[in-house]
């Protein structure tokens, strides 16, 4: 058969073909054992010698030509399956994803972890001490005797006349300088308790975190140097801070440190009863009476303590206006955080 | 304390500083200010007016129709409902649109058919006491026209200050003042106007003084006074009596009350004609003695108490409170006026033993000034001038002198511990500035002071100097600078690095955390523990409802839930870590504990995929991954806690001891507690956890050679647990088995009940060669045979 009419019949074949399985049947019906072209391809051998090659060239020409046609057709017809495919399997992406939530930690937690992150960063370990302690270490070694004033503000729960609640995390202090020598740089966060009615600002149960720093050559400076930087990081913005004097009996002298509002920057607002400062914690130089409850040189060492509120510094990172809710465990207010 | 301005402002000349920097350098030094009250603020246009006509009301007798002068070009007319002034007398007009306290407005009025154009003021209506009998007169010299307040120093700003437990010294005006004028060194501190003379020591007393307790009354003055004309006090005592939130009671009385607020001193009066024999004792209670106190209580006394006596009975409660049958009243005519200084302790536990908290025991138990007493005595006579005549004598008791340390402070000290180097000259002035007297010194190196009297509570070492140096100097005012040391690494000591890496598996897990009170009700409680079971209980809880330390987790955490589950949150998981207590023989014990409760339904529900709902095994499997950190797993086995579904109850155990459970909870105590679903809890004891210390665990190798799994589907007994076929399995599996779980689980149909139906698949591989196909079998076939002899299991044939 001639070459060109070989290639016109195939060509109206493949034209008239839309599906893989018959473009495999005229493979076969062409390139098959006993297919046209095979054929045509045995046959040369009948052919004078002067005519083989020539026509050996050209059914081989023809053969390639054929065959690349054939791959495009089916290249032609995948393509089209898939991009009938696709469209089907279009869907309406803005249905509800399939969710697996991750749970939230505690809001108290939240800001514990947070400034221990802070403080470890700074080369602090993280103490403890137990909720139920003595009236000696969470009074008398702190340099509160009995029948002081001072206890005026620490409404203790009583287990006997010897144990209590722990009115605040400051026994850690002692008891952390009762087992290791200086330097001593810890954290301790914790509950703590005081027979306080419950109010929008008040609860018998809530969270302090203590610091303490004794070395040599600690000063009061060091203590403004390092508050700077933790509340900076807390507040993630640099913050100005005022030092007043103030009065706690196991430090001298003592301060309340108040930060610029950060609602208001400064300017007076209702959360900062238009002071333009939050009054944020209590610190101070650890006093002698304490140096010597527990066996240290007070002329070597020199240090600092302070003590933090959780509860407080997360109301006012976050401006919830109630106490009352850090308890009630209303997964509204918990899965806010 | 309330401070008012104008009281500061006669002890002190701050006439230039602005109440804003007023406010921030009693900041400054230490004295926070609360809040700044506008004082008399309510009354508005009121004036200063004098009477020019006065005439009965036509329609009514007891009116009379006035015209009077407030220096406006018209005279009011005003109806009056009093008589108890005459034309010329100066008195208050409340003009229309004004107001007066209690948040009334003048208004025009008729007043039986006639129009006032204003209300001429009874002192109740100004709120300067309660007297309604008749208008105030007011002295000829007041000025017609000004304003009322202003005329009358009514109108202030009162500072509600907050004050530190260790500064006895500031609970005064004149306390307030002495310490700001030694930060404001331009301002001057003036002492109160006083008497010249108390008297002399042997002039004529009406009354004889003995102090018999050998301790707690450290000095006592005595002065008397006689033919005394008591009744009210002028307006201007009693305006400033209202400043300090003080009612107005008689002369006498207020005057006592004034110069506690004023000077700091507490001082009592007697009626002198009330006291058994003239004579005041000061001792101790007998037990069992009696006392009815100036607020009409009967307290009863012991020998711990310090009382003021007269020869029969306690006529006072020493520096606390005053005795009802012994107080001044309108008739009395003698008095005995009291200033002593009683110890601080003393007063505090006599005070907080029968539940009093005076303005007088405050100052005390604070520590009041022995020194000064002389002033206050002198304040006194002063201010009652005008309606007696002191005896000529006094007495002054003084058995215990104060002990007046002298501290040395070395200057390089303050750097020591401030960071800031003060220059020696800063330091002598402030010193001296605050009245300490300085005694030796060597410049530039030390100074040796004595402590003023008014201090002694709160300065008797070096550092106390020091804060004193940078109070005045300002905790503003130096620098931060952090010390140059050694860098140590961050860490967690004890159990919170555990805890935190539990709390952070568990949120992973999709698991809240909640927090609730360390305490709650004992009755509550009692359901979750065994009946001998020994709590920790508060002796002054707030309430039943929060009396007992908690013995277990879980249950304040099931209310939590609970109240979650009444507002219609259905779907809950929650875990707490906190301490749990108990006493065990005579100690008080605590120790870190987990708890996770989780309800039945499911958080994950997806719009197209089945519903899925908790059950023991999801929090099995949670609790399993939650280990992960651990050095040895866990192993849950069958358990017996009574809470818990008897069929559904785990005991949870860690290297060979128990550390919790894990179960349903039981339908009984659903029931009670108010669920409509099943709720699935755990409770784990966190100190018997330990987390593996290594960082990196040793590498165990990986085979390289391909393993092969075999399954096994196994007929088992209801009695036989899965966990006898899983040790059997590895018991007898040889080196090769790799590990074994369990793919498909049947009970029901085609199973003869009593049995269920397991299928398990094991892997099989070696770390040296490729097994050959014989060999896996023969493993196979060993454990197949062991568990069809060892345990009551048989072969499943379909
Ligand atoms: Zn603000």
């Amino acid at each position: 058969m001639e070459i060109e009419l070989i290639k016109k019949d195939f060509g109206d074949k493949l034209d008239a073909l839309n599906e893989l399985k018959h473009l495999d049947d005229l493979r076969i019906e062409y390139f098959g054992k006993k297919g046209i072209l095979t054929q045509e391809l045995k046959n040369i051998g009948t052919l004078p010698p002067e005519e083989r090659s020539l026509r050996g060239k050209n059914l081989n020409e023809l053969k390639n030509i054929l065959n690349k046609t054939l791959q495009d057709k089916n290249n032609l017809i995948l393509d089209e399956i898939m991009t009938n495919s696709i469209e089907k399997e279009k869907i309406d992406v803005t249905l509800p994803g399939r969710w697996k939530t991750i749970g939230t930690k505690h809001i108290v937690e939240q800001v514990i972890s947070r400034i221990e992150e802070i403080f470890i960063s700074m080369g602090f370990t993280v103490e403890e001490g137990p909720e139920i302690e003595t009236c000696y270490y969470n009074f008398e070694a702190l340099n509160i005797p009995d029948y002081h004033p001072a206890r005026d503000e620490h409404d203790t729960f009583f287990f006997d006349p010897e144990h209590i609640l722990r009115t605040q995390t400051s026994p850690v202090q002692i008891r952390t300088m009762e087992t290791m020598k200086p330097p001593v740089r810890i954290i301790a966060p914790g509950k703590c308790y005081r027979s306080d009615d419950i109010d929008p600002s008040h609860l018998p149960m809530f969270h302090q975190i203590e610091g303490l720093y004794i070395d040599e050559g600690v000063t009061f400076a060091d203590l403004k140097a390092t508050l700077e930087l933790f509340l900076t990081e807390l507040f993630r913005k640099k913050v100005k801070l005022r030092f007043r004097p103030s009065y706690f009996p196991f430090t001298e002298p003592s301060a309340e440190v108040d930060v610029n509002c950060i609602i208001c920057d400064g300017k007076g607002c209702r959360v900062c009863s238009n002071k333009g400062w939050l009054e944020i914690l209590g610190c101070g130089m650890v006093d002698p009476e304490v140096y010597k409850k527990v066996g240290y040189d007070s002329e070597k060492y020199t240090g600092w303590a302070f003590g933090i509120g959780v509860e407080r510094i997360a109301m006012q990172l976050s401006g919830i206006p109630d106490i009352r809710y850090f308890y009630e465990n209303d997964k509204r207010f918990l899965c806010q955080y | 304390m309330r401070l008012p301005l104008g009281q500061l402002k006669k002890f002190i000349n701050i006439d230039n500083i602005s109440l804003e920097e007023l406010d921030d350098q009693l900041t400054q030094i230490g004295i926070e200010v609360e809040e700044i009250h506008e004082y008399g603020k309510e009354i508005n246009s009121v004036f200063v007016g004098q009477v020019k006509e006065k005439d009965k009301h036509p329609n009514a007798d007891k009116l009379n129709l006035c015209v009077v002068d407030i220096g406006r070009e018209e005279p009011l007319n005003v109806v009056c409902g009093a008589d108890n002034f005459s034309i010329g007398d100066k008195v208050a007009v409340a003009t229309i649109g004004g107001t007066l306290p209690g948040g009334f407005k003048m208004k025009k009025t008729k007043i039986r058919g006639i129009a006032s154009e204003g209300m001429i003021c009874a002192s109740d209506e100004l709120e300067i006491d309660s007297d309604h009998s008749g208008i105030m007169v007011l002295s000829n010299d007041a000025p017609v026209g000004k304003d009322f307040t202003e005329y009358i120093n009514l109108a202030d700003h009162v500072l509600e200050l907050e004050l530190t437990a260790n500064r006895g010294d500031h609970l005064s005006v004149k306390g307030i003042a002495r310490d700001l004028a030694a930060k404001y060194t331009q301002c001057t501190y003036k002492s109160p106007d006083v008497s010249d003379s108390l008297g002399q020591k042997d002039g004529k007393t009406s009354c004889d003084l003995e102090i018999q307790a050998q301790k707690g009354c450290n000095r006592y003055i005595l002065k008397t006074i006689s033919n005394i004309k008591n009744g009210e006090s002028p307006y201007w005592l009693k305006i400033e009596l209202g400043k300090f939130g003080l009612r107005p009671i008689n002369h006498v009385v207020d005057v006592t009350n004034f110069i506690l607020q004023e000077l700091g001193h507490p001082m009592h009066a007697f009626d002198l004609d009330k006291l058994k024999g003239r004579k005041i004792i000061v001792r101790y209670a007998k037990d069992g003695e009696k006392l009815k106190t100036l607020d009409e209580r009967e307290i009863k006394l012991d020998s711990s108490d310090l009382v003021i006596a007269d020869i029969e009975k306690p006529i006072a409660l020493a520096g606390v409170m005053g005795g009802f049958d012994s107080q001044v009243d309108e008739n009395t005519k003698n008095i005995a006026l009291e200033f002593a200084h009683f110890d601080p302790i003393l007063i505090r536990k006599t005070s907080k033993k029968h539940g009093f908290h005076t303005d007088s025991s405050h100052r005390f138990e604070r520590f009041v000034d022995p020194e000064s007493i002389p002033e206050a005595v002198g304040r006194a006579i002063y201010l009652l001038n005008d309606i007696s005549e002191p005896d000529t004598g006094y007495i002054d008791l003084y058995p215990h002198l104060p002990l007046i340390p002298e501290i040395t402070l070395r200057i390089d000290r303050i750097k020591k511990i401030i960071g800031k180097k003060y220059p020696y000259e800063t330091v002598r002035r402030i010193l001296s500035d605050l009245q300490f007297k300085i005694i030796d010194e060597s410049k530039d190196e030390w100074l040796k002071v004595q402590v003023p009297s008014f201090r002694l509570f709160d300065v008797s070492r070096e550092i106390d100097l020091i804060e004193e140096i940078v109070r005045i100097d300002g905790y503003n005012n130096f620098s931060p600078e952090f010390a140059r040391v050694a860098i140590t690494p961050g860490k967690y000591h004890g159990e919170r690095a555990l805890i935190t890496k539990i709390k952070s598996n568990l949120t992973s897990l999709n698991i809240d955390e909640a927090m609730t009170f360390s305490f709650g009700s004992k009755d509550y409680f009692k359901e979750f523990v065994p009946e001998d079971f020994n709590f920790a209980i508060l002796r002054n809880p707030l309430s039943e409802e929060y009396s007992t330390m908690r013995p277990v987790l879980f249950a304040n955490l099931l209310s939590a839930v609970k109240k979650n589950h009444d507002l219609g949150d259905k779907g809950i998981q929650f875990f707490e870590i906190g301490k749990i207590f108990s006493m065990n023989s005579g100690k008080f014990c605590e120790h870190n504990a987990l708890s996770i409760i989780m309800t039945e339904d499911s958080m994950s529900k997806f719009w197209n995929k089945p519903e899925e709902k908790n059950d023991f095994y999801s929090l099995k499997g949670m609790l399993e991954n939650l280990f992960d950190f651990t050095t040895e797993p866990v192993v849950f086995s069958s358990g017996n806690e009574f809470f818990l579904h008897p069929g559904i109850n785990a005991e949870i155990h860690f290297k060979g001891s128990k550390i919790g459970f894990a179960g349903k909870i039981h339908p009984s105590f659903s029931k009670k507690l108010g669920f409509n679903s099943n709720i699935y809890l755990a409770e784990i004891n966190l100190s018997k956890l330990s987390q593996r210390s290594e960082f990196l665990p040793k590498f165990t190798g990986i085979s390289k050679f391909p393993g092969a799994e075999r399954d096994i589907a196994l007929v088992v007994s209801n009695s036989t647990p899965f966990s006898a076929i899983e040790e059997c399995v590895k018991a007898s599996g040889g080196n090769n088995l790799k590990w074994v779980k369990m793919f498909d689980y049947y009970e029901g149909e085609h199973v003869e009940s009593g049995f269920r139906s397991i299928a398990i698949r094991m892997f099989f591989q070696s770390d040296t060669k490729t097994l050959k196909e014989k060999e896996i079998n023969k493993s196979f076939q060993k454990i197949e045979k062991s568990l069809l002899n060892q345990l009551n299991v048989s072969k499943r044939t379909q």
